[in-house]
């Protein structure tokens, strides 16, 4: 009786707390929720807390991270003192003690850590090829001068080309390759300048030279083959094919017969990276999720088409690397709140544990291949974008406040910060490592200061425009069938509607609202003539506003309507910005640089429109920093005294609409991108 | 290994994907698929034993019947068309309104439909002699070895220039072009598995079928309908879930005009203005999509 009663006892703790976890879980989600989608930060702390308080362990730790993401979000110092409690408290929470620890680091930008190495700095460094199995070379494509594929000699620092064109493209063109495993030989696009279509060659690295290279592939009407890794045993090159109508499938390639294989088709969702397992046995890559494309998932497949697993589902942004000589999948993820480095286990295909934080805060998710002593390389942006917000007063003589920004935040590239109309809301985007999407975008509050991210369905978005009523979105940008088109977003829930699509090789572009806030400005270039016109949201009717002579740059109305304002171009330099009265009259020339100098194109009308905001300064690589001017209508300039020389050059410089704060994208470091070697990670891994 | 037993039991055909999915649980092989093939022409799967799958998704063409709707025991009408069951291993949803996510849950569905065969699993596994799992197991394995490529456009596409007549090509272009029809017939078997409201639904104001809307009881999904293949198309008539178009040129001349205007019509429809010559070439790149259909 007494057992019976003893088991009855143990049964109904254990019930009650196996719903307890599930309650801890449900309110997790509600937290992320209120701080994720509703941007209530406050809100969400005080239920992470709750959370925190009554969950088992993991979910426990889970919950401290997400709290101090929160405080850091409001700029409050409780952040720090979540992540010590985390490191001291949470020892047996390894994934989440690393991410604190990450975050507790003064600077945690890769290269403060050891193992971490720049190999390649310069304006030379791209993305197109891969690094050798010994770490001594890599290849690249030289887009300055010839479109030559190129061999950089990581060791020596020196550089040879392995195609033979003196002038660009004088033989053809290039763009991906990747070296072999076993280092002998490199595949790579190539497009004959003669026939025009597109190829897959072959060379061996001994005996650079397009006469000594083979073709081994040749790719059909519009269709490109893009290769992606070699199997081990060379016998195979795993590919994406992408059709004429932007669908695209996973494949590979037989060497030497040139087989195509396809293994599966994706529709219009492509992938960043296919690399083979060690036993050459399966291919990872990342896919879009069909309804968000800003998130990326994980997949193994049998390369024989038998079996596709499902690794890792996490609705966060992820991109395969490399996978280690022990069968770990290495993968870059921006789960934690900012690229990191994370492995996941695979055993016959699929995952054998839940994935874990390898390095955090890597800064990419651009491989360039693994070394076979297990040193990923990565490409990765030499400087670090991040959206500003700060105090300014245009008639002081140090008008910006950068000392103590109001709101500072990384973005892995583009940034582009807009207002609404009321300066209540500050949105953003961050478009990747690379810039090349899939894009996010942000919405800060100035009164709460909280940030969202909007879940929309495009998958690149060009430049978004509040509505006046700040409750959409209108942004050029591609949806997730890869067709550019005009969109409105949702400020509330996301939801993603096509205005207008763009037909290939159109012209148009968008240039913010009409002052009505029903329709979109549009910039049609045809023949000698630009003509702008009114696009009503709701019923496609256009309206011409304005035709003028044709204009290359944007044309950008001023908020009163009065004017369009343009730059003017000498010699294909923006020399100076003119200003059409709408109603007629004769144009007015607002700002002129002098030769050497060229005008930026991010200027912008002041809120009140009784001016411009110009960027200007000399051109050329080794030219000092632009400067800032601030001119009236009537052509009266004024410099204003701000130190550009952080200015991301496509990242805007926004006035809010009362003049009182700037927002733009501030970058530290060098221009140009860097290679980098990471290095002595695996054994965490193994 | 693996693929050698994979080909050993199916082949896949030029033009389609080597990964199909098929579940753990009801891999492939030799014995479930001729079970599968001799179960899918058996008249005891039918309450009067009147019919078999076969009747309504005939071998000889493509696996769908030429008619209008399909038509049950004691001549009974049902409501939508037999689609042609190719490449449905491929699928993602099933049925014309994807009430089943897996083929093995949908092959038993037909069985019981009191408008189509009218059995229940225990009265057909009696008759049978195998357990309502081994049946839906071999049923869905058969199908998924029904596969139809190595079309004149794969050849095209894979190589042979002259395997498209230029006409044929100018449909291609229309295809993937002005014609927007790749926006939902996409990839190798010419369908996104989504459903979507053309508006054939649409008639004198109101939905002569629900569609996807009766499974999700979303209004969105009114008159929405999956995307069917293409393939084989040449062979397949009448066509929509309705099978109210006799012909592919019917269809072409449907969608150039957007489709039946309605509440929920998909916002992908709108009128084309396609000339008469891109009508012709468009109707004659769908007749290139005919190939070798396997499980016969």
């Amino acid at each position: 009786m007494k057992k019976t009663t003893l088991a009855i006892v143990i049964a109904i703790a254990m019930a009650s707390a196996s719903a307890g976890a599930q309650d801890a879980e449900r309110l997790f989600k509600v937290a992320m929720n209120t701080e994720l989608v509703e941007g209530n930060l406050r809100a969400a702390i005080e239920q992470y807390r709750k959370v925190a308080e009554s969950a088992p362990r993991p979910l426990a730790a889970r919950a401290l991270l997400r709290m101090a993401e929160s405080y850091q979000k409001l700029g409050d110092v409780e952040a720090q003192r979540i992540y010590e409690r985390l490191t001291r408290d949470y020892a047996d929470q390894r994934e989440a003690v690393a991410i604190a620890r990450a975050r507790l680091r003064p600077d945690s930008r890769m290269g403060s850590r050891r193992g971490d190495r720049a190999v390649w700095t310069g304006s030379e460094v791209d993305l197109f090829g891969t690094i050798s199995p010994d770490g001594r070379v890599l290849t690249y494509t030289d887009w300055a001068r010839t479109n030559n594929l190129m061999l950089r000699d990581l060791q020596t620092g020196t550089s040879q080309p392995l195609t033979n064109n003196t002038t660009f493209g004088e033989f053809g063109f290039t763009n991906f390759s990747v070296i072999s495993r076993d280092g002998q030989q490199v595949v790579f696009n190539w497009q004959p300048r003669d026939t025009g279509r597109e190829e897959l060659r072959i060379m061996s690295l001994q005996r650079p030279g397009l006469s000594a290279t083979w073709r081994l592939y040749e790719n059909q009407g519009k269709d490109f083959v893009r290769p992606f890794d070699w199997s081990p045993d060379g016998k195979r090159i795993a590919v994406l094919v992408e059709r004429e109508d932007r669908s695209s499938q996973i494949g590979f390639i037989d060497v030497p017969s040139g087989t195509l294989r396809v293994l599966k088709s994706i529709e219009w969702r492509g992938t960043e990276r296919i690399v083979f397992s060690p036993d050459g046995r399966y291919i990872a890559y990342a896919l879009a999720s069909s309804e968000f494309p800003g998130q990326e998932h994980l997949f193994v497949m049998a390369i024989d088409g038998t079996r596709e697993t499902v690794v890792d589902a996490d609705p966060s942004r992820n991109q395969v690397m490399g996978w280690s000589p022990n069968g770990t999948l290495l993968f870059a993820s921006d789960r934690s709140g900012s690229t990191a480095l994370w492995a996941v286990s695979i055993e016959e295909g699929k995952p054998k544990a839940r994935p874990r934080l390898v390095k955090a805060d890597i800064g990419t998710s651009w491989s360039l291949g693994l070394t076979q002593a297990g040193a990923l390389y990565v490409w990765k942006r030499a400087s670090i974008p991040n959206v500003v917000i700060a105090r300014i007063d245009l008639q002081s003589d140090n008008p910006l406040d950068v000392t103590a920004p109001v709101f500072h935040r990384f973005v892995e590239s583009r940034g582009r910060p807009q207002w609404s109309s009321d300066g209540k809301q500050l949105l953003y985007v961050s478009c990747g490592s690379t810039g090349g999407g899939p894009c996010k975008i942000f919405v800060r509050s100035m009164e709460s200061g909280a940030v969202r991210e909007i879940l929309h369905t495009l998958r690149y978005v060009g430049l978004p425009r509040f509505s006046p009523d700040g409750k959409s979105i209108a942004t050029d940008g591609t949806d997730a069938k890869g067709r550019r088109g005009v969109h409105l977003i949702d400020v509330q829930t996301g939801q993603t509607s096509e205005i207008l699509r763009f037909e290939p090789g159109s012209s148009r572009r968008v240039l913010g609202w009409s002052a009505d806030g029903n329709g979109v400005l549009l910039q049609l270039n045809g023949g000698s003539q630009t003509i702008v016109v009114r696009r009503d949201v709701q019923s496609g009717n256009e309206s011409e506003i304005l035709r003028t002579g044709r204009v290359e740059n944007e044309i950008r109305m001023s908020p009163d309507g009065r004017f369009a304002g343009l730059l003017a171009t000498e010699s294909g330099v923006n020399r100076s910005l003119v200003a059409l009265p709408i109603g007629g009259g004769a144009p007015k020339e607002l700002f002129r640089v002098g030769s050497g100098s060229e005008i930026n194109w991010q200027w912008q009308w002041l809120p009140d429109g009784r001016g411009v905001v110009v960027i200007a300064g000399p051109t050329g690589s080794n030219a000092p920093p632009p400067e800032l001017w601030l001119v009236s209508l009537e052509g009266q300039s004024r410099r204003l005294n701000i130190d550009m020389s952080s200015w991301e050059e496509s990242g805007h410089f926004r006035l809010s609409p009362d003049g009182r704060h700037a927002a733009f994208v501030a970058a530290a470091g060098n221009p140009g991108a860097e290679v980098w070697a990471l290095e002595n990670f695996l054994s965490g891994v193994n | 290994m693996v693929l050698w037993l994979l080909l050993l039991v199916i082949a896949i055909p030029l033009g389609l994907d080597l990964y199909m999915p098929v579940p753990e649980g009801n891999p492939l092989s030799v014995e479930k698929v001729e079970l599968g093939r001799r179960l899918f022409r058996d008249r005891r799967l039918s309450r009067d034993r009147s019919i078999a799958c076969s009747s309504c998704h005939d071998p000889e063409r493509a696996f769908s019947d030429g008619r209008p709707v399909a038509i049950g025991i004691a001549r009974q009408v049902g409501r939508r068309n037999a689609p042609a069951l190719i490449n449905r291993g491929y699928g993602r949803a099933f049925f014309w309104d994807g009430r089943a996510a897996t083929l093995e849950e949908q092959v038993l569905q037909p069985i019981q439909d009191p408008k189509e065969m009218d059995m229940t699993l225990g009265e057909v596994s009696e008759r049978v002699g195998l357990p309502p799992h081994e049946i839906s197991r071999a049923l869905a394995s058969y199908v998924r070895a029904i596969l139809s490529g190595n079309s004149r456009f794969d050849r095209f596409v894979n190589g042979d220039r002259r395997a498209l007549s230029p006409e044929q090509q100018e449909g291609l272009r229309v295809f993937r072009g002005k014609g927007n029809c790749t926006s939902c017939h996409v990839g190798p078997n010419f369908t996104d598995e989504r459903v979507h409201n053309t508006g054939i639904a649409w008639r004198d104001g109101s939905f002569l079928d629900e569609g996807r809307s009766a499974v999700t009881g979303q209004l969105a999904d009114r008159g929405a309908f999956k995307t069917p293949t293409l393939r084989e198309i040449a062979r397949t008539a009448p066509y929509m879930h309705d099978g109210s178009r006799l012909s592919l040129e019917d269809v072409v001349e449907y969608y150039d005009r957007g489709g039946n205007a309605n509440p929920a019509l998909d916002s992908e429809l709108r009128p084309l203005k396609l000339t008469a010559s891109e009508k012709r070439s468009l109707v004659a790149f769908l007749r290139a999509l005919s190939g070798t259909v396997s499980g016969r």
